[in-house]
Order: structure tokens, then sequence, then C-alpha cells
């Protein structure tokens, strides 16, 4: 970690400097909704998740992953590599839905 | 179970439908549900939440940029003179101070933010342009 960081027990004493009664918790809920909002805003964290493929179900589910932007989706080839597939950018056309 | 697809690039391609997310195979001529059954096989990459800092654990990191974890500050600050604005409502002339330096710290916040965000979020270093291609080859 770069000279610059900040545990979140420095931060704390920061703020309790000038609020000696700022509360743990409190401060703790700020802090984390902010960089939760602001890393999905400016996509800050990158993340990878990986979902068993089923034969003949052609929808996952996503919402186990929380708020999700997806820039990029990857295949087990034969040779066990993973490699990149390519996004179908008009998939209306697709009228049977395989049950999920 | 293995993948059994030699180039799944050229026959695999992925949408989203709401809040899941489709993998169809064009095999048959037209898209539709792969026959693969394959443990881990779809590999996901996205812009997600980080985790938020343990409770047992005051001494970690917050998942930031380290650059920005001081202007992490400011924003409390601002909040907390908020909130104390709000609790000074019987006495404006505190309450007036206290919203002042509450849009001091939020001014001084974004401004960071806007300055320092966009340099952070990029590892290519020099000047950025565009190389047109020659009009006259010769």
């Amino acid at each position: 970690m770069s000279d610059n960081a900040l545990s979140f027990s420095q931060i704390l004493q920061e703020i309790q400097q000038v609020f000696p009664d700022a509360g743990e918790g409190y401060v703790r809920r700020i802090v984390d909704n902010i960089v939760a909002e602001l890393s999905i805003e400016r996509d800050l964290k990158k993340k990878e998740s990986l979902i068993n493929s089923v034969s003949g179900q052609m929808l996952y589910d996503l919402s186990v992953l929380g708020p999700a932007k997806i820039f990029r989706v990857d295949f087990a080839d034969s040779d066990g590599n993973y490699v990149m597939i390519p996004r179908l950018l008009d998939g209306e056309f697709i009228r049977k839905w395989d049950p999920v | 179970m293995s993948s059994s697809i030699n180039r799944p690039d050229d026959k695999l391609s992925w949408f989203i439908s709401g809040d899941r997310i489709a993998i169809v195979s064009s095999n048959t001529g037209t898209w539709a549900a792969i026959d693969e059954t394959v443990s881990d096989g779809i590999l996901v990459h996205y812009y997600g939440e980080p985790e938020p800092i343990p409770f047992d654990q005051p001494e970690q990191f917050p998942d930031f940029p380290p650059a920005l974890h001081s202007v992490l500050v400011d924003y409390v600050k601002g909040k907390l003179f908020l909130d104390r604005a709000g609790q000074s409502a019987n006495n404006p002339d505190a309450a007036a101070v206290y919203l002042s330096l509450s849009r001091e710290h939020m001014r001084t916040w974004r401004n960071k933010i806007n300055r320092k965000l966009p340099s952070l979020t990029t590892k290519i270093a020099g000047a950025r342009y565009m190389v047109p291609f020659p009009i006259n080859d010769r």
C-alpha cells in the first residue's frame, strides 16, 4: 500500500479530531456507502465470477453479483483456457426462450 | 465436466437480459442455448462493488485508490457538519456556520475526485494523441 493510503482507523482518528463523539459504526457506514457508490459510478473495482454452464440453459442468474456492469465474458475451451466470446448486440430476434 | 468446444469465440455469444446473462450458440444456424455442461465454464468480468471494511479489522484499508483515501476524510467531515447543522436548528448562526463548513468540505471532495480520479484510473503514461494516416503515401 502506498504512503498516501489511510486505514479505516486512521480515517476515524482524523474525523475524531474534529468530531470526538463520532461513532465508529456511523463513520464506517458513510465510508462504505460512498466507496461503493463511487466504485460503481466510475468503474473503479474490477471483479470476476465463475458460473457453471448447463446444457440446454440459455439464461443464468446474475443477481448474486450485486450491482454489476459486465464488460467481458469468457468461456472455457477444450484445453481449459478461458477465451473471450463476443457480445451479441441484437438479442431481440431470439423468440424461443429456454427455461432458466 | 470440462468443455469440448474448441473455439468458443467462433460459436458462442452473450447478451444481457434484465438481471440475467444469456449464453447462446450458433451451432445449428440459429441462436440457441448451448449443449455443454461445464463446471466453472463461464467467466464473467464486471465492475462491481468493493468489499466493505470488516467490523473486526479497523486497520484494513478501504478498497479504493490509495491517493483518494485522504479525501474520504473530507467527505465524512462534510456529512458530519451537515448533521450538526441539522441538530443546531434552534441556533441559526451556528447552523449557518456548520452548513458553510459542510459545503467547503464537499467542494474539496468533489474537486479532488474530479481532478485526481481520471489520472488514477489509467496506467498509460504521457500525452494521448491520434496519428492520422498519411494522406500522401509516396
